[in-house]
């Protein structure tokens, strides 16, 4: 026995070599390469070589949804660049948008406004001040080829603003009411008492002629009288601000603040008497 | 129980090459160029840890790879084994090669692999040779070789020598 063990010892290796390489052989040849039902076997093996083969490639898979992370974070950056760019392409657009939408507002009322039958009014634009220390005046984009003509009226929804004193071919020139040389024929509507509405180079106007017994208190609405041939009848000029005591002399003066917000004007009316017709009704250029 | 662990390191490595070959590795994609990482485990353990890896260990691995590849059973059984009593008989001679050279002496040893496989193949069945395969299947080893063998080398230097050691 001790003999049998020495010589199994001595040549275990043949043995195992021997004795492997007839169960492979004997599992090929004999078994014609499979032994019974080898799907319950391989299923199992299956089974433990997948969870094997979950533990090895998680970094692969770790490793792909960073890249995917990384692909979807580069995405997300292109497109905000894009939108970034399309966002500044228009920003421009919006301004322009809420621009067009305030002088859509704005040309709507002016459409709105009742004017005097004699006058046929004419859309313009404002497009230069040539307001200096001693002036008050501004351009307008409309000349004698639109119809202009001196001493047109000048109006926006809120009230009178002046009349033209100077028409070119294409510009004129607006003598406004705060204008030292401006003298618009008034009357107080509330009393109907006429006077004189005179600029004084400053944000406030003066009545001037006004009788020293007038009815007059402040807050009285100021509006054309139609006197003069100028202006039409019932323009809005302003508000009484303050009177005078007039305590010396036969007439009083009062301060009247004009509705119209000059600093403000965009676009006016321009009054044309009926007889003289626009060369043509072009639209706000 | 952890130097049991420790010493069924090399049938561990096995284990792993077989699955991820058989399984991790596209198919479809790597029918040309399916390196052999089992061969090149047993060829590393045969000649650096000779203990750990003898004709019983190539049987199992060799029967593993059949089963999960759906190859009839036995096929790669027999090439391992072979190929360790090969690889057992010129150790001395391989050992003393330098290791860049080692690189091509792997790819001879998947060809001879799939020379018996494919002898047997058509002893048995008369199978066609499918000689993209034949080739492929050593190139592609012999690329990944030194990668693998470097992993095993860590692995070898890390636990199996220290346990030697201690032993």
């Amino acid at each position: 026995m001790t003999a049998l063990l020495g010589i199994f010892r001595e040549f275990r290796h043949a043995i195992s070599v021997f004795l492997t390489l007839v169960i492979a052989l004997f599992l090929l040849l004999m078994a014609g390469g499979s032994v019974g039902d080898r799907h319950g076997m391989r299923e199992g093996l299956l089974q433990l070589a997948g969870t094997a083969q979950a533990f090895l490639t998680r970094p692969v898979s770790t490793i792909e949804g960073f890249q995917a992370r990384l692909s979807e974070l580069a995405r997300l950056d292109r497109e905000n660049r894009q939108y970034k760019a399309e966002l500044e392409r228009l920003r421009p657009l919006g301004v322009r948008l809420e621009e067009l939408e305030k002088e859509n507002h704005r040309l709507k009322s002016l459409l709105q406004m009742r004017s005097d039958p004699d006058f046929q009014p004419l859309a313009v634009r404002v497009v230069g001040d040539s307001s200096s220390a001693f002036a008050r005046s501004f351009i307008v984009n409309a000349g004698r080829q639109d119809g202009v003509i001196v001493n047109a009226p000048v109006t926006v929804p809120s009230g009178l603003v002046g009349r033209v004193v100077r028409a070119s071919a294409n510009a004129s020139l607006v003598l406004s009411m705060l204008d030292l040389n401006s003298r618009v024929p008034v009357l107080i509507q509330r009393s109907r008492v006429k006077a004189v509405c005179a600029g004084q180079n400053d944000t406030q106007m003066t009545l001037e002629y006004l009788p020293k017994d007038a009815d007059v208190v402040v807050g009285d609405v100021v509006v054309t009288s139609g006197t003069g041939g100028i202006f039409p009848k019932g323009l809005v000029v302003g508000k009484v601000l303050s009177l005078e005591p007039g305590d010396e002399g036969l007439f009083r003066e009062a301060t009247v603040q004009p509705t119209v917000d000059f600093g403000r004007i965009e676009e006016a009316n321009l009054l044309l008497p009926r007889a003289v017709k626009p060369a043509d009704n072009k639209p706000l250029p | 129980m952890v130097s049991l662990l420790i010493s069924g390191l090399p049938a561990m490595t096995i284990f792993m090459a077989a699955v991820l070959q058989e399984m991790a590795l596209p198919f479809h994609a790597w029918s040309v160029l399916r390196p052999d990482l089992v061969l090149i485990c047993l060829f590393y353990w045969r000649l650096y840890r000779t203990d750990r890896c003898g004709p019983i260990l190539a049987l199992l691995a060799g029967l593993l790879v059949d089963v999960i590849s759906g190859a009839p059973l036995g096929l790669n059984a027999i090439s391992n084994i072979l190929l360790i009593l090969i690889i057992g008989r010129l150790g001395r001679l391989i050992r003393s090669i330098d290791f860049t050279y080692l690189i091509f002496v792997v790819p001879i040893f998947v060809l001879l692999a799939e020379g018996i496989q494919l002898g047997l193949a058509m002893l048995k069945w008369g199978m066609a040779v499918r000689w993209h395969l034949l080739l492929g299947r050593p190139v592609a080893t012999m690329l990944i070789a030194p990668l693998v063998i470097h992993f095993l080398v860590m692995i070898h230097r890390t636990w199996l020598e220290e346990t030697h050691a201690r032993r």
